[in-house]
C-alpha cells in the first residue's frame, strides 16, 4: 500500500464549446522514499494529473487517497499546506520577496514565529547549497538554478513528504539541471520524501525509481529493466 | 496577521506604484469631496435663499400728462410755478390680473387708513415738551389793527385761538395773504376766521426774523368716491377767511368751520393703518428697513382668515405702554389712498393727511370699522430716508390684514390717487422676474410701471448657479478620476499579481486567505490615500468655496437693496456656514471611495481566485 494510491482516476476539462479528456482511468501509487519520473508528450495530461495530486482539484471520477484518506474528504488547502508542495518549471517565487522571505512563508502560513521560521529558512536553503549572500536577494537577482533551489528549499519548508515538481529542469541549462535532479534525488532517498517529477529530462528519468508514461491521458509503467541497465 | 504583513511588504516593495497610487487617488477623492461638499452647500444655500429672499413687484401708474400752471406768492413777490400729474383714467390693480402671470401674493393697493382713540399717546411726551414749537394746524379768530389789503404783511390781533398753540404775544402778529394776488381789503373791528400756517420771514433792511402768519386752507371736503371722483357738496368756499358775525357758527359754512375744529383735532392724534394681505409686500419689511423685534408676524392663516390682529411699531408700543398680546383699539374713520403713511406721518407720531377733515356732508368723517385688535408682533425701524420715497414705515403705522376690516371704506375716503409703488404691490416666485416682465410685456400696457424688488436674488442665484456648476463638474470630474485610478490600480495591484495568487494556493493557502492577503494591502493603501484626500479636501473646503464665491461677489452683492441689514444678514449666513466645512461629508466620500476600491479589488480578485493555479503557474511565460 503506497503513500499516495490513485485509483481510476479521470479528469476532464469542462470547456464552452467541448469537453477535454486530459486524464482517463489512471490508477497508480506512489511510496516514501522513492523517486517517481512521468514522462510524456506535450499535452499528455502529465500537468493535469500533478495538479490532482497537489488537490488543486478533484478527480471527475475516480479516487486519490494519501496515507489512506480520500482526497476528496480532505481540507484540501490544509493538504498543500502541510503534505505536498509543489515545485515548478518557472520557479514561481514571490517576485517581490527575497529568497528568505519566500521560504518562510509557508512557516509563517502555518503560524511558526518569525524567528523559529527564519532559522528553518537559512537551514533549508543552505541544504539547497546556497549561502548567505542569497537571504537578501529578491529572485529578479538570482540565476535559473538558484531560483529552483529556493524553491525546493521553500517546498520543503512546509515540512509534507511529499514534493511534486512540473519540470523543474525545463529552464535549466544541463549543469543546474542535474544539480536539482541530484537533490531531488536526495530528497527521495535520504529524507523519505515521495518525489514525483514530470520531466522531458532523460537524464532525470534515468535516474529515477520507477518512470511513468503518460501518453494521451493514459498511464503505462516503463519497463524497469532499462533502469537497472544503466544504473549497472 | 503575517499574511497581511507579507502583503503590505509586497507592496511596499513597488513604492513608486504605491506612492503614485495614494497621491493620484488623495488628489481624486479631494477634488470629489470638494465636489460633493460644494454641490450640498450650494443645495443648503440655495434653499436658505429660497427661504429668505422673496420678489416683490411695485406698480406705478405713469400719467398721461403733467398738468402746469403759476400760483401767486406774497412771500415772493411773484407767480411760482407749479405742477403736477394728469391721469385719463385712473388703472385699478386687475390690470395685471393676466394669463401667464404666476402671484405668490395677488397685487394690492392699499390704502392707509386713519384710526382715532382719544386714549392713544401720539408722541413721546418728553420729547413734545421738549420742542417749543407750534403744532400742526391753527384755527384763530382775529381782527386786523387797521383796514388792510393783506398783500403785504399786516398786523392782526388774535381775539380768538380755537385750535392749536401760539407762543408769545396773541395781540400783534403778522398776517399776510400768500395766495392771493389780490386779496379782498380787511376792516379793524370786524372779526374774521381763517385756517393759518406759519412761516419764518426775515426782514430784508434789518435782517430781524419774524414769523408771519399765512391763511392755508379752506372750509372744504376732499372726499371722493371708490373711483377717485371728488364727491360734490354744498358748503365748500374759496376763500381763505370767513368774517365772522353774530350767529355765524350756527349757519352751515359756520357749523363747517367747527368740524374742522374737531376734525383738525381728531386729525393730530390719529395713527396711521395700512391693511394688507401680507406683512412681506410692504416694502419697508420686504428690504429689511422693518424687522419684527418681539412677538412675531402676522400668520397666512390670519391673513386669510381676517382675524384681528395687529403689528405695532416699537415707538408706539412704547408710549402706550403695550405689549405683545394686549389689544388695541381701531376705529377706523378715513381712507387715504393717495399716500403712504410715512408721506403724511413722521417718526415722532407728528402729521395728518394731506386733505381735509370734513366729508362731503361738512362733518368729521364717522367711523366705518371698528375693533379690538390682539398685538403679535411689534417691529423696529432699522433706517429711515428710504431712497424712494414713501417705502418707509410712517410714524406710529399699525399693521393688519386687510381681511380684518370688515366694513367698506368706499364712504370715507378723503385722498385718493392711482396706483404708486409705495402702495400697490405683488410678490412672485424667486427667479421669475424674467418670465413675468415678458408675459407682462405683452399685454401692451404702457402706463403702468413695474419695479422688483429681490434684494439681489437674481444675482445671488446666478453666483451659486455657477458654484453649482463648479461643483458639479468637480464631482463628475473627481468620480471619472477616482474609478479610473482605482480601476487602473486594481489592475496593477491584483490583476497582475495572479500569479501571486496562484502560488499563494499552491502553497496551501486557502481562497479565503488570498483574498485576505491581497485586500488587506489594497484597502490600506486605499485608505491612505482616501483620508489624505478627505483631510485634503476638508482643509481646502472653505477656501475653494471662497474663491467661488468671492469671485462672483462683485456682482453677488451690488445691487441698491443688496446693501441692508438683511442682505448683510445673508452673506452673514453664508460666510460663517463656510469656515467650516462639514467633515461628515469628506469622511463620507472617503468612505464611499473605499467602499468601491474594495468591490473592484473583490471583482479582481476572484478574477484571479478562478483562473487554474497549476496551469498558471506551469506556464512558460514569465
Ligand atoms: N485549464 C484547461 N482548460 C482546458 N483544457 C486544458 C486545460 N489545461 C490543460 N488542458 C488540456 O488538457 C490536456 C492535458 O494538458 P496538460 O495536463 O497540461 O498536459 P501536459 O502537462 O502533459 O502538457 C491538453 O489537451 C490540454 O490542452
Ligand atoms: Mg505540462
Amino acid at each position: 500500500m503506497g503513500l499516495i494510491e490513485v485509483k481510476d482516476v479521470s479528469y476532464s476539462y469542462q470547456g464552452k464549446y467541448q469537453t477535454i479528456e486530459a486524464v482517463k482511468n489512471v490508477t497508480c501509487s506512489f511510496d516514501e522514499g522513492a523517486f517517481y519520473a512521468i514522462v510524456g508528450h506535450s499535452g499528455s495530461g502529465k500537468t493535469t494529473l500533478l495538479s490532482l495530486l497537489a488537490g488543486l482539484d478533484l478527480p471527475t471520477s475516480g479516487e486519490i487517497y494519501v496515507d489512506g484518506s480520500a482526497m476528496s474528504a480532505l481540507n484540501r488547502d490544509r493538504y498543500r499546506l502541510k503534505t505536498a508542495s509543489v515545485v515548478y518549471q518557472s520557479f514561481n517565487l514571490f517576485p517581490l520577496l527575497t529568497a528568505l522571505e519566500n521560504v518562510t512563508y509557508p512557516m509563517q502560513l502555518q503560524g511558526r514565529s518569525k524567528a523559529e521560521a527564519e532559522a528553518v529558512a537559512k537551514q533549508l536553503i543552505a541544504e539547497v547549497g546556497l549561502g548567505e549572500k542569497i537571504w537578501r536577494r529578491r529572485p529578479l537577482m538570482m540565476s535559473g538554478g538558484e531560483q529552483q533551489r529556493v524553491a525546493i528549499a521553500r517546498a520543503r519548508a512546509a515540512g509534507g513528504k511529499i514534493m511534486l515538481a512540473d519540470e523543474p529542469t525545463g529552464n535549466l541549462d544541463a549543469k543546474n539541471g542535474n544539480m536539482i535532479t541530484n537533490q531531488l534525488k536526495l530528497l527521495a532517498h535520504e529524507r523519505g520524501y515521495a518525489v514525483i517529477v514530470v520531466t522531458h529530462n532523460e537524464e532525470l528519468a534515468k535516474q529515477a525509481d520507477a518512470v511513468y508514461m503518460m501518453q494521451d491521458g493514459q498511464l503505462t509503467t516503463l519497463a524497469k529493466e532499462g533502469q537497472h541497465e544503466s544504473d549497472a | 496577521m503575517s499574511q497581511t504583513r507579507n502583503s503590505i511588504r509586497q507592496m511596499l516593495r513597488m513604492p513608486v506604484r504605491t506612492a503614485l497610487f495614494v497621491l493620484l487617488l488623495a488628489v481624486a477623492v479631494c477634488l470629489l469631496a470638494l465636489g460633493v461638499h460644494l454641490q450640498l452647500e450650494s443645495q443648503e444655500q440655495m434653499r436658505l435663499i429660497e427661504e429668505s429672499f422673496t420678489t416683490i413687484g411695485t406698480v406705478r401708474q405713469l400719467p398721461n400728462s403733467m398738468r402746469t400752471g403759476f400760483q401767486w406768492s406774497a412771500l415772493e413777490n411773484e407767480y411760482q410755478f407749479t405742477s403736477g400729474p394728469v391721469y385719463d383714467a385712473k388703472l385699478p390693480p386687475t390690470v395685471l390680473d393676466f394669463d401667464d402671470a404666476n402671484y405668490i401674493e395677488q397685487p394690492e393697493q392699499r390704502p392707509y387708513y386713519g384710526a382715532y382713540h382719544p386714549d392713544y399717546v401720539i408722541s413721546d411726551r418728553e420729547y413734545e415738551r421738549s420742542v417749543s414749537n407750534e403744532r400742526g394746524h391753527l384755527i384763530v379768530e382775529f381782527t386786523p389793527l387797521e383796514d388792510c389789503v393783506p398783500s403785504q404783511p399786516v398786523k392782526i390781533k388774535v381775539k380768538r385761538l380755537l385750535l392749536g398753540t401760539i407762543y408769545g404775544d396773541l395781540t400783534e402778529i403778522w398776517f399776510m395773504a400768500e395766495y392771493l394776488e389780490n386779496p379782498p381789503e380787511m376792516k379793524a373791528g370786524k372779526t374774521y376766521v381763517s385756517l393759518l400756517t406759519t412761516r419764518g420771514m426775515t426782514d430784508k433792511e434789518t435782517g430781524e426774523r419774524t414769523t408771519v402768519y399765512l391763511p392755508g386752507g379752506f372750509v372744504e371736503s376732499t372726499q371722493v368716491d371708490k373711483n377717485g371722483k371728488k364727491i360734490a357738496d354744498n358748503f365748500s368756499s374759496e376763500n381763505l377767511w370767513e368774517e365772522v358775525t353774530e350767529g355765524y357758527y350756527d349757519s352751515l359754512q359756520g357749523r363747517c368751520w367747527l368740524n374742522l375744529i374737531e376734525g383738525y383735532e381728531k386729525f393730530e392724534n390719529t395713527i396711521p393703518v395700512t391693511p394688507t394681505n401680507s406683512t412681506k409686500l410692504l416694502m419697508a419689511f420686504h428690504n429689511g428697513g422693518a424687522t419684527i423685534g418681539s412677538g412675531r408676524d402676522i400668520s397666512e392663516e390670519e391673513y386669510r382668515l381676517g382675524e384681528r390682529v395687529c403689528l405695532i411699531p416699537r415707538y408706539f408700543a412704547k408710549n402706550n405702554s403695550l405689549n405683545v398680546g394686549d389689544t388695541l383699539e381701531l376705529p377706523l374713520y378715513f381712507a387715504n389712498y393717495g399716500n403712504s403713511p410715512s408721506q403724511n406721518y413722521q417718526p415722532n407720531g407728528w402729521g395728518t393727511p394731506y386733505a381735509s377733515p370734513l366729508n362731503a356732508q361738512g362733518q368729521v368723517y364717522p367711523v366705518f370699522d371698528d375693533g379690538s385688535y390682539t398685538i403679535v408682533g411689534i417691529y423696529d425701524l432699522n433706517n429711515f430716508a428710504y431712497e424712494v420715497s414713501g417705502f418707509d414705515m410712517g410714524g406710529n403705522e399699525v399693521v393688519i390684514p386687510a381681511a380684518s376690516v370688515k366694513n367698506s371704506d368706499e364712504n370715507n375716503i378723503l385722498r385718493y390717487a392711482p396706483m404708486q409703488a409705495f402702495n400697490t404691490s405683488f410678490q412672485i416666485p424667486n427667479g421669475s422676474i424674467a418670465s413675468y416682465t415678458e408675459a407682462w410685456s405683452k399685454q401692451g400696457i404702457s402706463n403702468v410701471e413695474i419695479q422688483f424688488y429681490d434684494r439681489g436674488y437674481t444675482q445671488i442665484k446666478s453666483g451659486l448657479d455657477a458654484m453649482k456648476n463648479v461643483s458639479l463638474v468637480l464631482v463628475l470630474s473627481g468620480a471619472a478620476a477616482t474609478l479610473l485610478i482605482l480601476t487602473f490600480f486594481t489592475y496593477l495591484f491584483i490583476t497582475t499579481q495572479k500569479k501571486r495568487t496562484a502560488i499563494e494556493r499552491s502553497l496551501g493557502m486557502s481562497k479565503k486567505s488570498c483574498l485576505r492577503s491581497l485586500l488587506s494591502g489594497v484597502i490600506l493603501i486605499t485608505l491612505i490615500g482616501c483620508l489624505m484626500g478627505g483631510v485634503l479636501g476638508y482643509a481646502t473646503g472653505g477656501r475653494v468655496r471662497e474663491l467661488v464665491i468671492d469671485a462672483g461677489q462683485d456682482q453677488l452683492f451690488d445691487t441698491t437693496f443688496s446693501s441692508w441689514v438683511n442682505n448683510a444678514d445673508v452673506q452673514l449666513v453664508l460666510d460663517t456656514d463656510m469656515s467650516n466645512p462639514d467633515p461628515l461629508i469628506f469622511v463620507l466620500v472617503a468612505l464611499s471611495t473605499m467602499l468601491i476600491a474594495v468591490l473592484l479589488a473583490l471583482a479582481g480578485i476572484r478574477g484571479n481566485l478562478r483562473s487554474e493555479p497549476l496551469t498558471l503557474l506551469s506556464s512558460r511565460s514569465q
